[in-house]
Order: structure tokens, then sequence, then C-alpha cells
């Protein structure tokens, strides 16, 4: 199976890939948070540091007032620009800029969807990782750059006040070790056992998450009202939280101590520290000057403030490394099927379709799905596939689609591998109405059509849906086929039942001008009377080319010019229903489990 | 003109009373769930903001007023070394309390909340989820209920917080110069008033653009949804269409945002810089210095206190200001919690009996109901005799469901009667009488459970398991049940266990049958339950509803007539209404409706006759 390769490893690699896309989406956007983030530094440093000191010294050298305010006003004038910039950088720029990088981001990660194989959708493992890629990308992709500027101004600006404290006394500079200690060393240690505590509660806080879940999704409503899985719910929250005080009792002995530790590295030894040994050289050595101690008293609180910040924008960065992974292994993946297949175009017409020993498992080494399935379709219109559920059915119609390649075997149409064709192409030879189908937020026009257009669509639209049944129940709605389906943009959006939504998925079918059609259970919502409807209202079409039905009701299918039996993995049977019948075997025991009501 | 204002007055007293209200309610469920967590939070909150103010505001000046007025050495050395014990102390408490009592006290806490929400979910009408105004503000409030425990310690937090840090560097600067309390007022009022202009503002491109960025995610789930993809690989036309509304979505949304940059600028620039940092780094400073160097009423250790301190004081007023906010932004959420807690049952109960005798039959008389003001049932009529099997067809939409879910007792009727035996079920204890129905529905779903768990729905004890073994037989899954491990103890769903067993559709249905077996009640009800079935499984399960279930009342629903054949009786329903009754030979005679979709399932059929 796809084997998500780490290729660029540590979480550094992963922020400068996200440094170099933010880069290619706009470098203005970069250029600006490295110049606001700088400015913010720069004015926290210089007022607590510099701008101190230079008030102290004037007071004491007895600088003129008007000279101080002078200096002030100066000052003040330029850090009111440096405001200007930032605020208008964030006010003004920032969201239009973002807005132009979050659609060109998504859409590099939809194209990227786009061609992927539909197997990177139904393998839970990989489409996790895709759903987690795709959640917040921008976000995750565009704080790099500002966690990285953060870290390296803070950096800076540490050794900035370590400096202006070194040239003061030198040996107080080492008191400034102690947070540093403190913040990396043991704060990484801290996060350490956090994340290991955190792992742990995991499994204890998705069930809080589930029972919670259950409570209030309707779904779950009658049959929490008929039994009493609710007790068995309460006990599942129960022990969940049991089990969060239990791991927060094994965990509290560390963390307290290493926190603790922490605390003191990060507070109590450059405050208190430094505070006694400043107090000595200057009263007692007398080697500091009460200027140099008031700079000092500002410095240090300002280091260890930034030196608290630069952990946490480390710490932060570190865990969007993570999840930039995420993005950076779906933007590298390389699809094993992709929908820009290129290859010879196939003929308008299908003649003939042909199965030879293929063999398929969704999984490697997974159980085969199909084994050495064989089969021609040749000069026919009507074909179904009857079987049991799970008994491959809906595979073979995946594997004909070229939605999954066989595992081993090949599949021609007309007398061609299929993976020879240009995929895009050769997908245009069918039209498809799935099991699981899906509805848009669009008109109903649009529904049916799908983008595909044609002569007088709106008439055919309309032929369409009377055929299927449904124009009664659009021609209800003021807009008729203009109206939009489901409430998702339109409060007066159609909801369609579940056998009119079928209904409108067969007509989506019909109207395809495509040479051959696959109906995958198409009536299983629908009552019996309008299930025979809609088989006569396909059947008409019959000589437009070829029709695959699948159903689990043989007596909708027994019409079929050729019925392929499916069970266990392979083909039990195949031939017309007459021969079939005659043959009374395992198609004929079915028809007759599901006729004998009938008759008897 | 006096007695408006009044009313005013007394609207606003009223709203400021249900708010304060709020907030105690949620603060003395957690009170009393933990008194001392309640009082460990206070007292840590006071330690952290004290402790704050001593080293970095007093210890401070201490140390510099004793160089600048020469205080002994040795008695600033003493004093600096009881600070550090007392900071290493309150480390230490603040460790703790985040590490341990945190930790341990909240779950215990949430939990108290949690259950009385969960005892009130159960007894919840169903009504309750079909309004969709009720069902949010329910889900919002199961959600939140949670939350509302952390919000209120931190709401705790912030208000002894923010009062600790008023009253120390309140105290501090009136001592010191009292004017500078005006330069901290003055930058909280203005920013407090440009802050109102900026939420305007962005509260305009919030609503403005809440709907197009509605339709942007839309399409992008559209993309990434594994709904739609088979879908979209075989509809590639579809995608010029998806492409260009995701463009003009954004454009749209780019033109809102730029529409409101430049007011966002000025309130932004007004609120933040001009009303803060500028008038403290500019004005104050200068002020400062004034004091210092011309008047020379202050010391310049003083001026370098001051000027680092006031950002506390002025962190202080902010805090009380987001306090505020917090708290009504609490009152609101705790609202919908106590509307939900305080909701009853609208379901009309009359009496309390218990069902000593099971062998009664059910009767709908003139049954009506409706939904959503449209009238699904139109006067029901039918009986059901005890051990009778009893079908009931019709085309969708035709109200089956419905007439089920009333006779659960989900819904009331809006008139006319049901009974069961000579007693109305409204007489009868819910819960006791529901206990006496086994129900699958259609759209039954799995609990992430072991498998045993998931057919008893209840916690499975040792005593019960043969029951269940038997009961799995019986419902056509023992093939799977013996394929598994661990037997009935597997876990069904990958919800928490990566060995957990996904069942497939037909599977689960019979599961879903087994439920309704092993409950043991003289009521069964199928709801569609061969849909997912194959022919042979549907076939076991005919078999079942005839012969295993015989001294049972069943009442199945089904679109296909070949199981409704047998029925001691059906019942046609069409638009509400039923339309025909009998048994299967009868309605055949009489040729209407059900005789017209039983010829059209059957003829299809013939062959086998013929």
């Amino acid at each position: 199976m796809n084997k998500i390769k780490n290729k660029t490893s540590g979480s550094l690699g992963k922020n400068i890939y996200a440094l170099r896309l933010t880069w290619k989406l706009k470098k203005k956007y970069v250029i600006h948070t490295i110049m606001s983030i700088f400015l913010g530094y720069f004015q926290w440093i210089f007022y607590s540091v510099f701008f101190v000191k230079f008030v102290i010294n004037a007071i004491e050298q007895q600088l003129e007032f008007k000279r101080i305010m002078i200096a002030i006003l100066g000052i003040g004038f330029i850090t009111l620009l440096m405001n200007i910039y930032t605020t208008y950088v964030n006010c003004a720029v920032f969201p239009v800029l973002e807005i132009d990088m979050h659609k060109d981001l998504y859409k590099s990660l939809y194209k990227k969807a786009e061609n992927v194989e539909l197997e990177c959708y139904e393998n839970a493992e990989f489409y996790d990782k895709y759903t987690m890629a795709v959640d917040e990308a921008f976000q995750k992709v565009s704080s790099t750059i500002r966690f990285l500027s953060e870290c390296v101004f803070g950096i800076i600006g540490g050794i900035i006040t370590f400096w202006v404290i070194f040239q003061i006394d030198h040996f107080a500079m080492l008191f400034l070790i102690s947070p540093i200690v403190g913040n990396i060393l043991l704060g990484k240690i801290e996060n350490k056992i956090f994340y290991e505590k955190y792992t742990d509660e995991i499994l204890s806080k998705r069930q809080i998450a589930y029972v919670n879940r259950v409570m209030y999704i309707p779904d779950y409503a009658k049959e929490m009202r008929t039994s009493n899985i609710v007790h068995l719910l309460h006990d599942i929250y129960l022990n969940a939280v049991s089990d969060i005080l239990r791991i927060a009792r094994k965990y509290k002995n560390k963390l307290v101590v290493v926190g603790g530790c922490r605390y003191i590295c990060s507070y109590t030894v450059i405050f208190e520290g430094l505070l006694i040994y400043i107090i000595y050289r200057t009263m007692i050595s007398q080697s500091i000057l009460l200027s140099e101690l008031a700079v000092i008293t500002s410095a240090m609180v300002t280091a260890s403030y930034i030196w608290i910040s630069v952990m946490s924008s480390m710490v932060d960065m570190n865990k969007n490394g993570i999840l930039i992974g995420n993005i950076i292994n779906f933007m590298n993946y390389k699809p094993k099927l992709p929908e820009d297949y290129e290859g010879i175009k196939p003929s308008k017409q299908v003649n003939s379709i042909e199965f030879c020993n293929v063999s398929f498992a969704y999984q490697e080494n997974g159980p085969l799905v199909l084994n050495q399935v064989s089969f021609k379709i040749e000069n026919i219109n009507s074909v179904a596939l009857v079987g049991f559920n799970g008994a491959g059915k809906s595979t073979i119609i995946k594997l004909m689609l070229r939605l999954y390649d066989p595992l081993s075997g090949e599949i021609l149409v007309n007398g061609i591998n299929i993976k020879k064709y240009n995929l895009q192409e050769y997908r245009k030879l069918f039209a498809v109405t799935f099991q699981d189908f899906s509805i848009m937020a669009d008109t109903v026009k649009n529904n049916v059509l799908m983008g595909n257009h044609m002569p007088k669509e709106d008439q055919s639209v309309i032929d369409t849906l009377r055929k299927v049944g449904l124009l009664d129940e659009i021609n209800k709605y003021p807009d008729g086929i203009e109206a939009n389906v489901t409430k998702e943009f339109d409060s007066n959006g159609i909801v369609f039942s579940g056998g009119q939504s079928q209904k409108m998925i067969v007509a989506r079918t019909l109207i395809n001008k495509a040479p051959v059609k696959v109906y995958d259970e198409p009536s299983s919502a629908l009552d019996p009377l309008a299930e025979q409807e809609l088989f006569e209202c396909i059947l008409d079409q019959k000589n437009e080319g070829l029709n695959f039905f699948i159903s689990h009701r043989l007596s909708s299918t027994k019409m079929a010019d050729l019925i392929i039996v499916i069970e266990k993995e392979t083909i039990a049977e195949i031939g017309t229903h007459n021969e079939l019948m005659t043959k009374k075997g395992k198609y004929y025991n079915m028809f007759r489990k599901q006729a004998v009501n009938y008759f008897d | 003109m006096v007695i408006s204002c009044l009313i005013i007055i007394q609207d606003k007293f009223v709203k400021i009373c249900r708010i304060i209200s709020n907030n105690f309610y949620i603060a003395k469920l957690i009170f009393k769930a933990s008194p001392y967590f309640v009082l460990l939070t206070i007292l840590n909150a006071i330690r952290n903001e004290g402790l704050i103010y001593l080293e970095h505001t007093y210890a401070i000046s201490f140390v510099l007023e004793s160089v600048e007025f020469g205080r002994s050495p040795k008695e600033v050395l003493r004093f600096l070394l009881i600070l550090s014990g007392v900071m290493i102390l309150s480390g230490i408490y603040s460790t703790v309390y985040e590490n341990y009592w945190k930790p341990i006290c909240m779950p215990k806490i949430k939990q108290n909340f949690k259950e009385m929400m969960y005892q009130k979910a159960k007894s919840l009408d169903l009504e309750y989820y079909d309004n969709p105004d009720n069902y949010n503000d329910y889900v919002l409030a199961v959600k939140e209920s949670e939350n509302s425990v952390e919000r209120m310690i931190d709401l705790l937090n912030t208000v002894v917080g923010s009062v600790t840090i008023i009253i120390c560097y309140g105290t501090f600067f009136a001592l010191k110069d009292i004017t500078s309390i005006f330069f901290v007022l003055l930058t909280f009022v203005l920013s407090i008033m440009f802050q109102k202009k900026l939420s305007q503002v962005n509260y305009d491109i919030k609503i403005k653009s809440n709907a197009l960025e509605r339709k942007r995610d839309y399409i992008g789930r559209v993309f990434y949804l594994n709904a739609y993809a088979k879908e979209l690989r075989l509809n590639k036309a579809i995608y010029p269409i998806l492409y260009k509304k995701y463009d003009d979505s954004n454009d749209e949304i780019k033109d809102v945002v730029n529409g409101y940059k430049n007011r966002k600028f000025k309130y932004e620039l007004l609120a933040g810089y001009l009303s803060g940092d500028f008038i403290m780094d500019v004005i104050y400073i200068s002020y400062l210095v004034y004091k210092a160097a011309v008047l020379k009423s202050i010391s310049y250790s003083n001026v370098v206190v001051m000027y680092n301190s006031s950002g506390n004081l002025r962190r202080g007023f902010i805090n009380i200001k987001e306090f505020f906010s917090k708290f009504i932004d609490m009152s609101l959420y705790v609202e919908k919690i106590r509307a939900f807690l305080a909701c009853k049952s609208k379901l009309k109960q009359v009496g309390k009996t218990y069902i000593a005798n099971s062998k009664h039959g059910f009767k709908f008389k003139d049954v009506t109901f409706s939904y959503n003001k449209a009238s699904i049932l139109k006067g029901i009529n039918l009986s059901i005799e005890p051990n009778q099997k009893v079908a009931i067809v019709g085309c969708n939409g035709a109200g089956k469901t419905t007439l089920i879910k009333l006779l659960l007792r989900l819904y009331d009727v809006d008139s006319g009667n049901i009974f069961y035996g000579d007693k109305n079920i409204n007489e009868y204890d819910l819960e006791d009488y529901r206990k006496n129905i086994g129900v699958v529905f259609q759209d039954f779903q799995m609990f992430a459970a072991s498998l045993g768990e998931n057919v008893v729905m209840d916690k499975m004890k040792d005593e019960d398991r043969d029951a269940v073994c038997s009961t799995i037989k019986k419902s056509g899954l023992e093939q799977k049940m013996n394929s598994l491990d661990k037997g009935i103890d597997t876990p069904v769903t990958k919800e928490f266990w990566e060995n957990g067993v996904e069942l497939s559709g037909g599977e689960k249905q019979k599961l879903a049958i087994a439920r309704g077996y092993y409950k043991e009640a003289k009521l069964i009800i199928l709801d569609e339950p061969s849909s997912a079935l194959d022919p042979i499984s549907e076939y076991n399960l005919n078999e079942f509803i005839f012969k295993t279930a015989s001294d049972k009342t069943v009442i199945f629903i089904s679109h296909r007539l070949s199981t409704t054949r047998k029925a001691d009786k059906i019942y046609v329903i069409d638009e509400g209404k039923v339309v025909e009754e009998g048994t299967h030979e009868e309605l055949l005679k009489k040729g209407e409706k059900y005789a017209e979709m039983w010829f059209a399932q059957a003829a299809k059929y013939s062959s086998i006759v013929n």
C-alpha cells in the first residue's frame, strides 16, 4: 500500500519547506512578517533597556530638561512611525495577502487531490493524514515564518541584554544563563513528559468525546430511549475519567519536580540571585553605580521574559513542523494511478470488455476481494452482477472504471489493456450511478448535467427528470430545474428523500451520452412500484449502449442479456437468466429463495 | 418619559441580575463539587499577582532606594533572602497547583456536571432533536458543559488576579505619586472607546464574509471528502465549475476585506499604540522626568520603578475589562445549559402503571400526527393482537416509521388514542413500557463497545453470555462471531481500538436484529430489516419471524412483499391513512394498491413457476 515516506526528517526541514512555500506564495508576506516582528522586539528591548538607561543617565548627569524632552519626543516620533507601519501591515496588508495565499495554497492541495487515485480516499490511514494536511493548512504554513522570526529576534534580543549587563558587570551575566537552562533544557524535558502524558491520555479523552457525541447526535437518540445503552456509555465515561485521574497521579511527581526546577531557574535565580549579587557589588564592594543597578533591574526582567518567549516559539515551531509534515507528505505523494495518466485515446464505441484472471485486494497482503476473475462481454446490451453482500460486485465496477488497478491479471476494453488508454478519455466512456452517490449544493440542472454540456440542455434535463419520475416534484418549486438542491446555501433549497435522491442520480447517468452506463444498486431506497418504473425507464435506453446493473433483487436483473453471479471472490456462474435457471445451480437457489415467498 | 426611563433601567437591571445569577449558578456547582479546589484557585491567583508585585516592583524599589538612601547592606540582604525563600515556596505552590491539584480536581468537577447533563439527555423528548433551534442549543449545552467549568475557573483567576493587581499597584502608586494613576486610567478609557469602534468594524467584516467563507469551504469539502471522490473522477467536467466558484468566492471575500481595511487600520492604531504605549512611553515618561529633573520631587530610582510598573497597573485594568466581557459571555452559555436542564418532557404521562400482563394487544384509534406542520398521519385505526405477525407496507414517506415512533412513545399523538390492552399507553410507566418492546430501527447504530454489549445494549454480565451467544447464532452472525479471536468480547468499530471489527452492512443489520431478539420483549418491531441482506439471509430472517418468534408479537415494515406475505395481517398505509387491511389473499382478491405492488414485484419471479 502507499507507504508514506518521510522525505524531510526533523522539524527543521519541514519548517524550511513551509518557509519556501510561503516565499513562493507571496514574498511580500515574508518580508513584512520579518519586519514587523523585528520592530516589535526592537521596541521592547529598546524601551526596557536603552531608553531606561538614557533617562537615568540624563537625570543623573542633570541634562537640561528641554534636551531630554527633545530626545523623548524624537524617539516617540520614530516609534510612532514604526507602529503606524506595523499596524498598517497587520490591518490592511496581511488580511488581503492572506486571502490570496490561502486561495493559492488550497488550490494546489485540491489540484493534488484531484490527481491522486481513489485508493487514497479509501485508505483510512492515508485519508486521516490527508485531512490533517488540509485542515488549517494555511495557518500552519504561514505561521512558520512568524515563529522563526520570533526565535531569531528573541535570541538576538536575549544576547543584547546579555551584552548590556556584561558591560556593567562581567559576572552578573552568569545569572542570565539560568533562565536559558531553565527554559530550553528543563523546558524540553518538561514538554517530553507532557507529551508522554498526553499520549497516555489519548484513549480516555477519545472515549469521553465519544460518549459526549453519542449523547447529542440525533442518530443515536432513538436507541438511547429504547434500550439501556446509556448505562454502558456511562460506564465507558466513568472508566475514562478514572484513567485520566490515574494518569495524572502517575505523572505528578515528575512534573512537579521538573516544573519546580524550571520555575526556580527561570525566575528565582535570575531575579533574587542577581539582585543579591548586584546588591553585594553595589553596597559592599561598591563596584556598580546606582544608575547601573537600575539598568540591570530593568534588563534582567526583560531577559527573563525574552527567554520564556523564545522557548514558547521554539515549542510552537516544533509542533507546527510535525503538522507541516502531513502537508509535505501529501504534496510529495506520487500517485500510483495519476488521474492525468497519459495514453492512447480510446474509440468512441465499446464493443467488448474482458477481464482476464483479475485478482484484487484493497490492502497489500490483505484478503483477496477478487480471485482470478475472468469474463468477456461482447455485442450485448445489458449485464447484471449479482451476489451476496461483500462478494465483490462493486469492486469489479471500480476496476473496470480504473479507479483501482488489479493486483494481477488484465482488463481489456476493445481488446486493448485499459492501462494503455489516456485515463481521462477512458473514463469518459462511462456514466455511473454509485451506491453511495453524492449530491452537490447546486441547482437541479447542474446536479444532473455535472458540468457536461449538450444542445438544448434545459429540455434534455426536463425530459430526463420526467423519465425517472422526479419532474412533478421539481415543478413544485418556482425555479424548476434552476432550484437549488440542499439547504447549504439556500434556505429554500430542495431536500430530497433517499428515493428521490436516487432518482436524480439515475437521471445524471441517463442524460450522459457515454457508451457504458453502470447502475450500482440504484433502487435500494425505492418502494416496489417506483423500483419497477425506474428499471423500465433505464431499459428503455437499452439500445444506445451497454448497461451494467448491480442489485440484490434478482427480479430486477433477470432481463439482462448476461448475468454474472459472484460468490466468494470469484465468478460462480455466468449466463442468461434462462440458462442459469435450467442449470439449477447457485443462481437458481438464490432466485428461488427470493421467489419462494411470492409463490408457494 | 420618566416611566420609560425607569422601564429601561428595570430591563437592564433584570438582565444584569440574570447574568450574575447565571455565573453564580456555575460557580456554585463547582464549589459544591470541590470547595478546596476553588479555594486553592483563589489563593493561586492572589499568590501569582501578589508576588509579581512583590518581586518586580516592591523588591526592586526597595533595593534601589536602599542604595540611593543608604540602608544597611545586612538589612537589604536579609530582605532579599526572605524574598528568595518566599519565591521558591510560591514556585512550588504554582507547580503543584498546575500539575497535581488541577489535573486531579478538574475531571471530577466536570464529571459531576456531565452526569447531570446525561441524565437529562436521556429523558429529553425526541421532538427536541427535530427543531433546529432547540437542537443547536442542546448541542451547545452538552458541548459547553465541560468548557464552562474551565471558563469559570479562568474567570475566577481573572477577577481575583486583577483585583489583586489593582490593590497592590493602586496602593503603590497612591503612595508614590497619585497622578500616575491618572495616566493609566487615561490609556484604559481611550482604548475602550476606540476598541468599541474596532469591534464594530471586525463584526461587520465577519458578518459579511461569513456566508462567503462558508461557500468557499463547501467547495473545499467537495474536493477533499471521500463521499465526492468517485463522482468527481467520473465527471471531470464539474471541475471548472467548482474552481470558478472557488475563485469567485475568494474574490468576494477580498472585496469585503479591502472595503474595511482603512477603517480597521485607523481604529487599531487609535485603540492600540496611540492610546497605550504612546501615552506611557512619551507622555508619562516626560511627566516623570519633569518631576525628577525639574521639580526634583521624586528620586530617579523611582522613575525607573514607576515607569516599569505602570504596565502592570494597566494590565490590571485591562483584565477587569476582560473579566466583564467573559462574565457576559459565560452567562450566554450558562443560559443554554440551564434552559436545557430545566427542559421538561412534553409527553403526556397520565399514570405510572407497570405492565403486569404482557399478553395484550395494541390498538390505534383515530390517531393523527403532524410534524413541522405537515400532517403525516390522518386518522389511523388498526389493531394488533397478541402473537400476531403484522406487516405494514406502503410507499416511501407514507408514514410507516412515524407509526412506530408513536407506538414507542417517542412522540405523542396529536389526537386519537393508542391502547395497550384496555389502557392508553400513556398510562404506563414510560421506561417499563419501552422495556417490553424490542425494536430494530431502520437507521440503527453501532456502538463502540464489545460485540456482546452491542447485542445486550447494556453492560454484559457473566450470566448473560450464553444467551448472547445463542441470540447471535439465531440472527445468522454465528460464522462471523466464530471467526473473531475474542468472540463476543471483540470490540466493534475502530473508534478506540485498532483491532476493532468493522461489520459490513448486512452484518450490522443482523446484529441489529439480534438486539431485537435478545430483549426478551413480547413485541418486536422491525423497520425495513432486510434492506441490506442478501437473499439467503433475508430468507432466514423470514423463517425467524414466523417460526422462532411464534410466541411474540411482531410488527414489521418492509418494501419486499415476499416477506410480508405470510403475515397474519397486512396494513397498507398511503398518505397517512390505512387504505387496506387483511391477509395477503384477501388483499390480492381486492385487487387494489396492495395487489398492484405485489404483481409488480412478483411478476419478475414468475419464471420460477413456469
